[in-house]
């Protein structure tokens, strides 16, 4: 009898089930602002935004066309109120000769007030305020819901949007630099990229409105009147706009995916499709990954061999380095390659303790092992773990009792015989993506490598990676690099065009704990692609510190182009000093001030929001001392990066993660040299702030 | 090449694709399969979600917890045949406390208790939840066991906190053992029914 034969004779079963809450909670936590995204993909009309915000940390995904603009955009709600949004935009026979533009833009907008019964939502936004000007833009708006249903929109813009019956600005009566806007892209392209404080909410300005219809859930119309009269796209011989009014409909199925068809200025048609996800919620929370082994009664635990413990563990994707049992205290020290939660593995590694080492051990002290360096120990009473594991306030109870320390120096006689000398071989696919190159924006290389590693002892790991490609689209970038500067990353695409084998790098590592909190690392050989040479780092980290701080000291020389052994002329003394900072509720940040790759000095500045399940979403920007017109396109070094863990979307446990960073331009200033395995990456996820964070996952 | 192509849409893919339930391969966990040969004991599990079914086998006694595993590696524990925590099923159940409806249940008397659950949150963290529950005598019931029919009473549990509710209903027989069941894992995964199998 299946499960509902079991039920459906005997009851009336009341809607309370799954679906029944789900759409309760769904209701509940969607708030009154649902948002409809607007061609700029981010809340808005049509082509004009509105006041609303995305809930936070939502990443919006919106690809919008019409005539001969097309529009992809990614918008993240970094807080409640604060949203950041990076575009690629593409507009056809825009540039001189007809050619097309290839355009990335940022955008910041902040809610200043929410919306209430009374008073409206109120934003603000600055559009294009760091790329190349085409979009320059800001606005002020106010958006009210007058039903249920119905929400009105009126706003005023600056720059782009201050084209249609504009008027002076009143900001002008208080300066007069108010007054006029200057011409933000004057400079060419050399000036692109440049921040415009100058230009913003100057000049003339202008309103717009709107109004959009919720017929029912899914369906939503919406019209607008444009300010924007596209100006700049009209000098360039791309027509002009016939009519201020926009008309649109959007449908929201119900995996989430909106789409809309719209009629655009009078004279084109438009379609956009966009998908909103929240990376606090993964698909499965928790994961679907398997089941621990519950605890048996003390009674019934047989001591175990080593064998076994080393099999247990192995099974939780754990490998045993060294094992002690005096007295009533069981010692492990064990890497973990499995889950990516550290807290995870430890509520594993003690369950595997209990259920396996003599019943008159009471004390597990649970070390974990990061590239040969003990990096954080946590002890557990047994009676503990016995007394709590269903326990309605298990979690904070065992985390309470927990005691997180930095690790204490490894005692070589415990060492298990046969994990060193360890080495591995392994050969696998790699797809390397290249974007934005300006001829054509998605280029790639796949092919094949052989990826090998051999670690002597505990820290000393000599590793190399090799790679055949098969295909490749990013050898045919004919852009040459007409950088001033040293040209030590605006011509890497030049180590694409070899056909042969490569080696990607092959390097001896030596990984130390030289006293307490502290970590230090020495890397020599062909530290990456580009570079050669040796690389040194120290990391202070306490383990129970929201800061850590770091140095590091590179000797780099570039390579051949070919991906051999050989060097090329240009050699540099590199390296940074590093303040790390978990600010908490997920932001972390960094600063690394020192020397970059082309000799020049300055300083990288990065936040990051880290959901607790892994997804990672960041931006970073280089200032040095390198003029921004010798910089060239771009001005200076920025980006964001986007971090998705594989187990977020498989459900299940893998320390992998798929991630892009996105550069507008990768120029030559402000360049770091690419070491593997610095120092705070490796031990983050091991210390107390990250295993404390996730230590739900302990008896999960 | 015409057409944008960048990481936006791929990413838009992605994201779609995140939406459906993967279909995960089964990992057959071969102990499991061993101690249903042995006979230990086994409970028929239905998730009225899926419309799915499937046997659990008791893998772990301590104390008076009782853990079920499936053969694909999730894992339920019940405490004197009521549901206290669960493994692998997304969205678990950590631990509870219900002692209250326990005592309640047991003595085949309505009353109002009160029992407390902690869930595991997308964001790994451990979420408690307390709820109100109105326990009531539905009166008595056969239900099937094997070839046979076994007298029970039926009693149920309507539960409600802020902003969820769920029915709970257990079948006992007359040496005071839950043999049938229907429980509430969460929303996640739902509702769940139990039948001891014979």
């Amino acid at each position: 009898m299946d499960a509902k034969g079991l039920l459906g004779d005997r009851m009336s079963v009341p809607a309370t089930g799954r679906t029944g809450i789900f759409v309760a909670a769904l209701a509940m936590a969607t708030p009154a602002e649902a948002e409809t995204l607007s061609f700029y993909g981010t809340p808005g009309l049509i082509d004009m935004p509105n006041a609303y915000v995305l809930n936070d940390g939502e990443i919006a995904l919106t690809t919008a066309g019409f005539g001969d603009s097309l529009r992809n955009t990614f918008a993240f709600q970094i807080t409640p109120r604060l949203q950041g949004v990076f575009r690629y935009s593409y507009i056809r026979g825009f540039n001189f000769g007809g050619r097309d533009l290839f355009d990335r833009s940022f955008d910041l907008s902040y809610q200043i007030a929410r919306e209430t019964a009374t008073r409206p939502a109120l934003a603000v936004g600055l559009r294009d305020f760091g790329g190349t000007g085409i979009y320059s833009s800001e606005y002020l708006v106010a958006t009210k819901a007058v039903t249920p249903e119905i929400r009105v929109t009126g706003g005023l813009g600056w720059g782009r949007l201050a084209g249609r019956n504009s008027f002076s600005s009143p900001l002008a009566e208080i300066s007069d630099r108010f007054a006029t806007r200057p011409d933000v892209g004057a400079g060419g392209i050399q000036t692109t990229g440049q921040i415009d404080f100058g230009a913003w909410f100057r000049g003339d300005i202008a309103p717009f409105a709107g109004v959009s219809w919720a017929a029912t859930d899914k369906l939503t119309f919406v019209a607008e009147y444009s300010s924007d009269i596209y100006a700049k796209e009209e000098s360039r011989g791309l027509g002009r706009v016939a009519s201020p009014l926009n008309f649109g409909v959007q449908y929201k199925f119900d995996n989430g995916v909106t789409v809309g068809g719209y009629s655009l200025y009078g004279r084109d048609v438009g379609v956009s499709l966009s998908y909103v996800l929240n990376p606090a919620k993964a698909p499965f929370p928790g994961g679907r990954g398997q089941a621990p082994r519950a605890l048996s009664p003390r009674s019934e635990v047989v001591a175990a061999s080593t064998g076994s413990l080393q099999r247990g563990l192995s099974a939780q994707g754990m490998t045993l380095e060294n094992l002690e049992i005096r007295g009533d205290t069981a010692r492990i020290h064990v890497v973990s390659s499995r889950f990516p939660a550290t807290a995870q593995a430890l509520g594993r590694a003690a369950r595997v303790l209990a259920n396996r080492v003599d019943p008159s051990v009471e004390i597990f002290e649970i070390t974990f092992v990061s590239f040969g360096m003990p990096v954080s120990t946590v002890t557990l009473r047994r009676a503990d773990l016995e007394e709590l594991e269903f326990d309605v306030d298990s979690s904070w109870r065992t985390l309470a009792r927990a005691q997180i320390e930095d690790a204490a120096p490894v005692d070589p006689g415990t060492r298990i015989s046969g994990v060193y000398p360890g080495s591995d071989l392994s050969w696998g696919t790699f797809f390397t993506p290249s974007l934005f190159d300006p001829d054509n924006p998605f280029r790639f290389e796949t092919g094949l490598k052989l990826t090998g590693f051999y670690a002597p002892r505990p820290g000393l790991i000599l590793s190399g990676e090799a790679r055949l490609p098969l295909y490749s689209t990013i050898d045919e970038s004919t852009r040459v690099s007409n950088s001033i500067l040293p040209k030590v990353r605006s011509d890497a695409v030049r180590y694409f065009e070899s056909e042969r084998a490569r080696l990607t790098h092959l390097t001896a590592e030596m990984f130390t704990r030289p006293k307490k909190d502290v970590f230090g690392r020495v890397t020599v050989g062909y530290l990456e692609q580009m570079y050669g040479g040796i690389s040194a780092e120290v990391l202070w980290y306490p383990v129970d510190s929201r800061l850590a701080v770091g140095a590091e000291v590179n000797y780099a020389r570039q390579r051949d182009f070919d991906g051999g052994f050989g060097f090329q002329d240009y050699d540099v003394w590199t390296g940074h000093a590093s303040a790390y900072y978990d600010f908490g509720n997920g932001f972390y940040g960094q600063l690394d001030a020192g020397r970059y790759l082309a000799g020049d000095w300055g300083a990288t500045v990065t936040l990051d929001r880290e959901f607790n399940n892994g997804v990672k979403v960041g931006a970073f920007f280089t200032l040095t001392d390198v003029p921004f017109e010798d910089f060239g396109e771009g001005s200076f070094d920025k980006g964001i990066r986007i971090s998705f863990p594989v187990g977020w979307l498989t459900g299940q446990p893998s320390q992998r993660s798929v991630g892009q960073v996105i550069r507008p331009v990768l120029r030559d200033g402000g360049a770091r040299l690419a070491v593997r395995n610095r120092l705070y990456d490796t031990t983050r996820g091991l210390r107390g702030a990250e295993l404390a964070d996730s230590w739900g996952l302990f008896w999960r | 090449m015409r057409r944008i192509f960048s990481l936006i849409p791929a990413m838009l893919v992605v994201g779609c694709g995140a939406l459906q339930l993967p279909g995960g391969q089964p990992n057959v966990d071969g102990t499991v399969v061993a101690l249903a040969q042995q006979g230990a004991p086994r409970l028929q599990v239905g998730i009225l979600s899926l419309g799915a079914s499937t046997v659990v086998v008791r893998q772990t006694v301590r104390e008076n917890f009782e853990t079920y595993a499936s053969i694909d590696g999730a894992s339920i524990t019940m405490q004197d045949g009521m549901m206290i925590a669960t493994r692998g099923l997304g969205g678990d159940m950590l631990g509870s406390d219900i002692s209250e409806s326990l005592a309640t249940v047991s003595s085949q008397k309505p009353g109002r208790v009160t029992r407390f659950h902690t869930f595991l949150d997308p964001e790994n963290r451990a979420e408690r939840r307390a709820y109100i529950c109105d326990i009531a005598i539905r009166g008595p019931r056969d239900v099937p066991f094997g070839e046979t029919q076994v007298a029970t009473q039926l009693i149920a549990e309507d539960c409600a906190s802020q902003d969820q509710t769920f029915l709970n209903l257990y079948w006992i027989d007359s040496s005071g053992k839950i043999v049938q069941s229907r429980q509430w894992a969460g929303d996640f995964a739902g509702v769940l029914t139990f039948r001891i199998v014979p």
